[in-house]
């Protein structure tokens, strides 16, 4: 008879074949010979990452990505920061619910977000351009910022503060020579989660950004063309970059929930 | 200078940013599902035809929309959840890497798990690749692919971390000792999940179902990828902004989605009550 | 949840975060080096495109001569440039490919710049028979330079069904799940060519339009999956998982055979539409000139016999038709145009507003709506 612990791990492994293995055929395809994404793999091979690299579109949609994706970050760590300090001077319950407001476009599904943000931008008589998309994106990622700082500056002594201000710092001086340092690696860890998130956005960036292409809007186009596992490789990289930050931005946050 | 006044200040920015490009927008979003398009100019004429079309034409197709959002849902909540028991209460240290997994798969690769099960489905797909090298069918099987459980499949996949991570965050408030007890008591494995657990993570249930909904609802991409000539109300949402370019009537559909959408999820609350008198 | 409660004990943990400071400094530089890398292979002028993919190819030669990068958007089907320029495009977009028919309704909705012909010399080589086409000019000015044409084909697999002679033949019981069709809402075309006698087959009746729709879903019930490009739709055939199509496109042929796979296309007895792809210059286009200079060299012989040989689409370049070798020459009445006008015909879209019964283009495109929700 197999034990009941042997059961879960069994299911324990089931879901991480559910989990794990589409990403990992994604990469695994990225670095086939052939021109299919299939079995046999007849030889790993880096073809489809030079054909990656020699795409017209490759350099400019990789540049839009990160120039989104920094901005993105600086201005939601910025924005984020304050509002959580903000945030963390007023009563639990008040800074809770200013959160769930705050957390609101989570809600809606991205496509009526994205649309109504669109129709908004060109109503107004804006141009769509990655100004627009970035500043789409701090909305979505605002509300991870002030939750994940906010939990920190929660839990701060304030006694150090208090000592500072004791003797003699201005509440700015104080802010920036004793806080600042303290919460630094959780600022610079959500926002490399905002990066996470600007980085892989699709539905947003495609009816945002105008015209030009971001990493996930070139494959979008690649894949409702012809497919080639060039695909992969983009997929992959962009794969790299979010699953990259996610895990220095968590381990820099301690953030876990 | 008080610390309200600070507070306010401080917060100022980020709400901001909120209201001038979330509840501007949504408003303005809303005005337009009253106007009308011809011939590519926007009428600013209140008039409720846009919901009478929507009413007249959409209904099946929103209801097949909710439905496969529903299924979507549900699976991924029931998995999630068994994710989160056995992380929590089965996998001893092993558990917060599970839980690790699930959050770093939380934001990565929306595009990228789409595609990726085209590649596992499609005939010449993995699955296929090994159906016919073990001899069990002569030529690739076609069904696995393009159709509405494709749709949910991959839609069940992604969306998988969205209804883990609120159970397990209300599964980390129950008490190794709470379950001990009960046990000790003699009370049947369903008797403690139905009593104790399943009561004890409500918020984080229907927390999980309401975000895979709202997202699943909406979805798009997944249908015109894996869906085969399979339509939901996002296709259609997304066509008014591009071949079609009727925002006003695209305004109107998202609306109608959302309002029916908020329904369901309030309706599956009201369903997790069944709990409460346990 | 958190290491140190204490802001004491985190700010001692500081010093540990050195590490991974270093790790995310490292790897944001590295990032920040190659877009900046790139930065300085960047060419001095970007072209923004938003048309047909493939057509940039034949120009990949000039473009990496003169430094120029395009930065093209591509589309599956006209009606998305009259979106990209009309919400927000016109003013950042530089270039559009739209289908001849299509250029009316673009200058009328204002965001079409007139062409300077100064500035487009290749024009004189162009085939009268082209230049002829009433919808390029309007008032006088010239506002679409033509660049490819064609007239809608099917396709299919010769090597698993005989040359389909209707375009009836798609509803075929032993084609269920095995038609191709491409989302696209010219397909009321070439089902009005079908199923009903309207002599021009972009003004119908509302019945007549109706009827062209109901056509169409049917053909939708034979489709497992419809073609999100030609790209897409090439795959279908190269796979076996098509082996006729509704709609096409010759280039599909030159597409399968790159993936090993020989496909062929046919006329059916019903007819067909005609098309005739342009560049044309946006309003307030960022880069006019370069603009310009594209849709001239589009039209350069060496350009034309690319496309032609190399892409095997059809071309105008009266030199470059000349030396096309003869197979790619066969693939299109390149000796009867005005024959292959008659037969096919290049039809300008519905009227913008209903004239009496003749349905109007808002009335196309909500009943092909109708089929999207089919």
């Amino acid at each position: 008879m197999i034990g009941r612990s042997h059961i879960w791990v069994g299911v324990a492994a089931l879901f991480f074949i559910f989990l794990l293995l589409p990403l990992l055929l994604v990469v695994l395809f990225a670095f086939t010979n052939r021109a299919l994404t299939n079995f046999p793999i007849d030889e790993l091979s880096l073809r489809w990452w030079r054909a990656m690299l020699e795409h017209p579109q490759f350099a400019p949609s990789l540049r839009r990505s990160l120039t989104i994706g920094g901005g993105v970050a600086l201005v939601s760590a910025v924005v984020g920061t304050a509002a959580a300090a903000g945030l963390a001077r007023l009563p639990r319950r008040t800074a809770t619910s200013l959160l769930a407001v705050l957390s609101l476009p989570m809600m809606l599904p991205p496509l009526v977000l994205a649309v109504s943000l669109a129709t908004f931008y060109v109503s107004l008589g804006m141009q769509l351009n990655l100004f627009t998309v970035t500043a789409s994106h701090i909305l979505l990622t605002q509300p991870f910022v002030i939750l994940v700082v906010y939990a920190q500056l929660r839990d701060f002594d304030i006694r150090i503060l208090e000592s500072a201000r004791d003797l003699g710092a201005s509440p700015l001086k104080a802010f920036a020579t004793v806080t600042l340092p303290i919460i630094a690696p959780t600022v610079l860890g959500a926002a490399l989660l905002a990066v996470a998130i600007s980085f892989d956005d699709f539905v947003i960036t495609f009816f945002t950004i105008g015209s030009g292409n971001t990493l996930p809007t070139l494959i979008w186009g690649m894949m409702r063309s012809s497919v080639t596992p060039m695909v992969n490789a983009i997929g992959t990289l962009i794969l790299a970059v979010t699953i990259i930050s996610t895990l220095l931005g968590l381990s820099l946050t301690r953030y876990r929930g | 200078m008080s610390t309200a006044y600070r507070s306010a200040l401080l917060v100022a920015p980020s709400l901001l940013i909120f209201s001038g490009l979330f509840i501007a927008p949504t408003l303005y979003f809303l005005l337009v599902s009253f106007w009308r398009f011809e011939s590519y100019e926007l009428i600013r004429e209140f008039n409720l035809g846009n919901y009478r079309e929507v009413a007249r034409d959409y209904v099946a197709l929103g209801i097949y929309t909710l439905f496969i959002a529903t299924i979507v849902s549900l699976s991924a909540v029931t998995l999630g959840f068994i994710y989160a028991y056995i992380a929590r209460f089965k996998a001893g240290r092993f558990g917060s890497i599970m839980l690790f997994v699930a959050l770093i798969s939380l934001f990565g690769g929306y595009l990228m798990k789409v595609y990726a099960w085209r590649t596992i489905l499609g005939t010449e797909g993995i699955i296929n690749n090994a159906l016919l090298g073990l001899g069990f069918v002569s030529e690739p099987v076609t069904w696995l692919l393009y159709n509405p459980p494709s749709v949910v499949l991959t839609l069940t996949n992604f969306l998988f971390p969205f209804a883990m991570l609120p159970i397990a965050a209300s599964m980390r408030g129950i008490h190794d000792s709470e379950l001990e007890s009960a046990r000790d008591l003699g009370a049947p494995f369903t008797a403690i999940l139905f009593d104790h657990v399943i009561p004890r993570c409500k918020t984080g249930i229907t927390t999980g179902f309401a975000l895979c909904f709202l997202i699943a609802c909406g979805d798009w991409v997944t249908p015109v990828l894996v869906g085969g000539r399979m339509t939901m109300l996002g296709n259609l949402i997304a066509a008014q902004f591009g071949e079609f370019l009727n925002w006003p009537l695209g305004a109107a559909m998202s609306f109608s989605l959302l309002a029916t959408a908020f329904l369901v999820v309030l309706t599956f609350s009201q369903v997790m009550r069944v709990f409460d008198w346990r | 949840m958190r290491y140190g409660r204490c802001g004491l004990v985190r700010a001692r943990l500081f010093g540990s975060m050195d590490r991974r400071g270093f790790l995310v400094a490292s790897s944001s530089a590295l990032l920040l080096g190659a877009a900046g890398g790139m930065r300085s292979a960047k060419a001095a002028t970007t072209v923004t495109l938003v048309g047909w993919e493939g057509y940039d190819k034949p120009l990949e030669a000039y473009l990496k001569a003169n430094s120029i990068t395009l930065d093209p958007t591509y589309i599956g089907d006209s009606n998305q440039i009259i979106s990209k320029l009309t919400s927000g495009g016109v003013g950042r977009v530089d270039l559009v490919t739209p289908n001849v028919t299509y250029v009316p309704l673009l200058v009328k909705l204002n965001t079409l710049a007139a062409v300077d012909e100064s500035k487009v010399p290749n024009l004189k080589n162009v085939h009268p028979f082209f230049l002829g086409n009433p919808s390029i000019r309007i008032d006088g000015k010239l506002y679409a330079v033509p660049y490819v044409w064609g007239g809608v084909p099917m396709m299919y697999d010769p090597g698993a069904i005989a040359e389909p002679q209707s375009w009836s033949d798609v509803l075929k019981p032993e084609y269920k799940g095995k038609v191709s069709m491409l989302d696209n809402l010219n397909n009321i075309q070439l089902a009005a060519r079908v199923v009903t006698d309207a002599k021009v087959p972009t003004r119908l009746t509302h019945q007549q339009l109706k009827d062209a729709v109901d056509f169409l879903i049917k053909v939708k019930g034979q489709t497992r999956v419809l073609a999100t490009s030609y790209g897409d739709m090439a795959d279908a055939l190269a796979r076996g998982e098509a082996v006729i199509t509704f709609n096409g496109w010759e280039v599909v042929v030159k597409k399968a055979a790159d993936k090993g796979k020989k496909v062929a296309y046919t006329y059916p007895k019903e007819g067909t539409f005609g098309w005739m792809d342009c560049y044309c210059v946006v309003r307030d286009a960022p880069n006019n000139d370069v603009a310009h200079a594209l849709a001239n060299e589009a039209l350069s012989e060496p350009v034309q016999l690319k496309a032609g040989e190399g892409e095997l689409l059809g071309i105008l370049n009266t030199d470059a038709i000349k030396k096309l070798p003869a197979a790619a020459r066969a693939l299109y009445p390149y000796d009867d145009l005005e024959g292959f006008s008659k037969k096919v015909g290049f039809f300008p879209v519905a009227p913008l507003k209903a004239e009496g019964d003749i349905a109007s283009f808002d009335d196309w495109k909500k009943e092909y709506l109708r089929f999207k929700n089919a």
